[in-house]
């Protein structure tokens, strides 16, 4: 008797690689891709320049269906050669979508920065040395705040220091630069506690322990044994979390106005979705920027989750 | 005994979270461009009228300027009487001092509080502490409405869930409400919008109810409160008293109950501040003129006053859910209460 053909084998090992994606975890997958989605996203609005686009002007007609096309504004409709149509200042909405994530990229990656350095330096602290003062203080700053609402925050410090600008519309990037800063500052409290339950719970590890017997000094054991080897997916999933939650919070405020986000002349995902409110909710012009903003926050949530799942468990 | 003792404790506690926050808050609006502290213009030439004093500062009218009229086609003069007596009467470059910081947090502010009158809100032109009052009668049936309704519905759907004898329709079921939920507010309400929910500028039953369930199902909120309930669930079911109860016929929601009013509460302490935030967004849309309509108001004025008895209020409001929850804690769970008993 002779074994399996060449060809049953490959049909076996295809059958077998088809049967082992179920264990796949699908979150990994989704999240990557939004992930990536977003980077390449970024890096084509590179291209872009909003006052450079080709704004979308009806022929002029006379008489007939085309008139009545003219008399009406030209903006954020379904207009011929213009992929998914046009927003409310007319340009391109695909162009408008893509150059969009320049108002969230850059400002939650600094605001991610923030969080991380802060959350890390106080959370770290606060475990590490534990059982005194340095420790209830750390708690109470923490406490005091978690108690201001992230949102309302966020609005007071950008309404305040916008209101005395002579021109509000002109420094948006100092406004994105703020609302990156309090938000980060707002997230402290939430990614230092995780990091203090962390490295309390590795306090009494034999590994801490053998480093201490070594003589390694304190911030050799706290940064490289405890941090980078082992809280780094608690990071991961931290950024991932706030990077979803700066998108969520930037989109809000430019839906609010131009007080508080970016001004509808430059495109946000946010602004996008409040300047077309005649539209039907099927329509490209509010799916579009909607499915942009649901399908980020979830696949970066997922992300987040899974980073969780995966490489957070079974460690301590 | 040492029950009270640790409730006096937390009670403590939350007056100083409490204050810090305050004082954090007024020492950002100190540094920032609208300072209360910067010194003040003499002249409010709004109020202006001839012989008529029209800033006067201190309950003893100490400095009063009063504009006199001249001769045609000299400009009006002022004034300026420091405690009855004339000092200047040039008010061009004369600007009042403002108030050093500790006066104005700890005079005017905290000593305004327990009068009850703090001062005029600038953006609203009466007095700030009735202005927040009359908001948080708005805001807060929305906040805690909604905090009552998530829990209520997340408790249900656990029941659901955990009854499902399929497993994936569970997962299916599981990941539709997370995607759902993951679905900022202001779209939500945005979808209302275009349904018909429409401001019209008056509070009705109808707008309310529509808050309430963009708030509970948005950013995350039913997901979120969803699966922690799912998770505690699962954690009390598979303990041995639950088994114990289950085997001996006894009413497993009777013994779970106590065990779920933790989570329950720390859960919902968790989440007021985060419906405080995002009630902001729902009350703009629809007109609700509460916290979060206010707060955006006094942040576009610049009205410092009118933010800090704002979010005094609103970190008030999370501080004493935490309180809250602390006493819930003590209360219930008689390991934590011995334990923190003997660390004193």
């Amino acid at each position: 008797m002779s074994g399996p053909s060449v060809w049953t084998r490959v049909v076996g090992d295809f059958v077998r690689t088809v049967l082992r994606w179920r264990d796949v975890d699908y979150r990994l997958l989704f999240g990557g891709a939004i992930v990536v989605g977003l980077l390449l996203l970024r890096l084509g609005a590179f291209g872009l320049d909003v006052d450079t686009m080709e704004i979308y002007q009806p022929r002029a007609a006379t008489s007939g269906f085309v008139k009545s096309v003219t008399n009406v504004s030209p903006n954020c409709r379904d207009a011929p050669g213009y992929l998914l149509g046009t927003d409310r200042n007319g340009r391109s909405l695909a162009k408008t979508l893509v150059e969009a994530t320049e108002s969230f990229f850059d400002p939650a990656v600094l605001c991610c920065a923030i969080a991380l350095f802060l959350g890390t330096l106080l959370g770290s602290v606060a475990g590490y040395f534990r059982g005194g003062i340095l420790e209830e203080s750390i708690k109470l700053v923490l406490t005091v705040v978690a108690s201001y609402p992230r949102l309302v925050l966020v609005i007071v410090a950008v309404g305040i220091f916008t209101a005395s600008l002579y021109d509000p519309g002109g420094s948006l990037g100092l406004r994105l630069a703020m609302i990156a800063t309090f938000l980060g500052l707002s997230y402290v409290p939430v990614l230092a506690m995780a990091i203090y339950q962390k490295v309390g719970s590795f306090q009494r590890e034999q590994f801490v322990e053998a480093a201490r017997a070594h003589g390694l000094s304190h911030g050799r054991i706290l940064g490289f044994h405890i941090l980078w080897a082992n809280c780094t997916p608690v990071l991961a999933r931290h950024f991932f979390y706030l990077f979803g939650y700066f998108i969520l919070v930037e989109t809000s405020l430019s839906f609010l106005g131009p007080n508080y986000g970016v001004p509808s002349s430059i495109p946000s995902w946010g602004n996008l979705l409040a300047g077309c409110k005649a539209g039907s909710l099927l329509a490209a012009q509010f799916m579009a920027p909607a499915s942009c903003i649901v399908l980020s926050i979830l696949g970066l949530t997922l992300l987040g989750d899974a980073i969780g799942d995966h490489f957070e468990r079974g460690r301590h | 005994m040492k029950t009270i003792w640790l409730i006096g404790q937390r009670v403590a506690y939350f007056l100083l979270v409490l204050f810090l926050s305050s004082f954090f808050l007024a020492g950002f609006l100190w540094v920032s461009p609208g300072s209360p502290g910067k010194p003040r213009e003499l002249v409010n030439w709004d109020a202006a009228a001839i012989d008529k004093a029209f800033v006067c500062v201190g309950t003893t009218n100490a400095t009063c300027g009063v504009l006199k009229s001249m001769p045609a086609g000299q400009p009006p003069r002022v004034d300026v009487l420091v405690a009855g007596e004339l000092v200047s009467e040039e008010t061009q470059f004369v600007k009042l001092p403002g108030p050093t910081f500790s006066q104005w947090f700890s005079v005017d502010f905290w000593g305004g509080l327990f009068r009850g009158d703090v001062g005029l809100s600038r953006a609203y032109d009466e007095p700030a502490l009735q202005v927040v009052l009359e908001a948080s009668r708005h805001t807060l049936p929305i906040v805690f409405g909604t905090l009552v309704v998530s829990v209520a519905l997340a408790l249900t759907l656990t029941g659901v869930l955990l009854w499902l004898p399929f497993p994936s329709l569970r997962g299916v079921i599981r990941t539709f409400i997370m995607v759902l939920s993951i679905t900022p507010v202001f779209i939500l309400a945005y979808v209302m919008q275009g349904n018909g929910v429409l401001n019209t500028g008056v509070v009705t039953p109808t707008i309310l109810v529509a808050c309430l369930a963009a708030l509970c199902i948005g950013d995350s909120n039913l997901g979120e409160v969803l699966l922690q309930f799912e998770h505690e669930v699962r954690a009390l079911g598979s303990t041995d008293y639950v088994h114990a109860a289950r085997l001996r016929g006894a009413s497993v929601f009777k013994h779970m109950l106590p065990g779920l009013l933790l989570p329950i509460s720390s859960i919902s302490a968790a989440k007021v501040a985060f419906l405080l935030g995002s009630v902001v967004i729902v009350e703009w849309l629809w007109g609700v003129p509460g916290l979060g309509e206010i707060s955006l108001v006094a942040a576009e004025k610049g009205d410092a006053l009118l933010l800090v008895t704002l979010t005094l209020l609103i970190t008030g409001v999370v501080a004493l859910v935490a309180l809250v929850r602390d006493v819930i804690e003590i209360l219930v769970d008689p390991r934590l209460r011995q334990s923190r008993g003997e660390g004193h």
